[in-house]
């Protein structure tokens, strides 16, 4: 599914939520989804996922990849 | 707010679809649910301000080159032009240079290819030995399409 149609799930459990008194629930529920969800709903779920979980991996150094690149043109020479 | 909370949520509504079969838009509420683990006690507007943060830098960087290296070497190529001793011996202090890496490599054999043209196309080289092959491939192309237009015009002012 799309990260718009994750909103519109979102949204109607945000008004099932305020409707039965738990208006913090259905804030954070709008929150979620438009403070974060909103800038990409032309993504699916699946690659919008992905994207926060490669932003959270911590990267490797510039020395170790430079390193890397030096040991690979020492090989092709 | 905390994001167990809306963890809890999601995980419902994540049962709700399994339950009518919907199991595609499950799996993806079960990933969406999967992103807060471990950040259940967090209040949600700061997981929302951290991971906006995270997914706003760029995915990935361009690397960057010394210009200095990449300048003296396109040039010192592009120089020797069409003269085989000239280019080779300019590749044969390229190749000797450590200092020169794969990033530098791509740049220059961009640069070599594109400066008689003006273009502008970056193209992708996978390591170095891909780079020099490129420069090599150009500097051949370039050597052929001389001597080819060398002897059209030896043959038309021959016929004239």
């Amino acid at each position: 599914m799309k990260v718009a149609q994750l909103r519109t799930v979102l949204a109607i459990a945000e008004r099932h939520h305020r409707a039965v008194g738990r208006a913090e629930l259905a804030d954070g529920l709008a929150a979620f989804a438009s403070n974060l969800l909103n800038e990409h709903d032309h993504m699916t779920v699946a690659s919008f996922v992905k994207r926060i979980k490669s932003a959270r991996k911590p990267k490797s150094s510039g020395s170790v990849a430079r390193g890397k690149a030096t040991r690979k043109q020492a090989k092709v020479r | 707010m905390n994001v167990g909370e809306l963890k809890a949520v999601l995980k419902q509504l994540e049962e709700l679809y399994r339950a009518g079969g919907a199991s595609s838009a499950a799996k993806d509420l079960h990933a969406v649910a999967e992103l807060l683990e471990g950040h259940e006690s967090e209040s949600l507007e700061k997981f929302i301000d951290d991971t906006r943060a995270a997914i706003s830098k760029p995915e990935s960087k361009v690397p960057e080159f010394n210009e200095a290296i990449v300048t003296k070497y396109a040039q010192a190529l592009l120089d020797a032009g069409i003269d085989e001793q000239r280019f080779k011996a300019a590749l044969d202090i390229l190749d000797g240079d450590s200092s020169a890496s794969k990033v530098e490599w791509a740049e220059i054999a961009n640069r070599y290819r594109n400066a008689p043209t003006g273009g502008t196309h970056q193209y992708k080289f996978t390591s170095v030995k891909a780079a020099r092959n490129a420069i090599l491939d150009t500097f051949g192309g370039r050597l052929e399409s001389v001597s080819k237009r060398g002897i059209i015009e030896r043959i038309t002012h021959w016929a004239s």
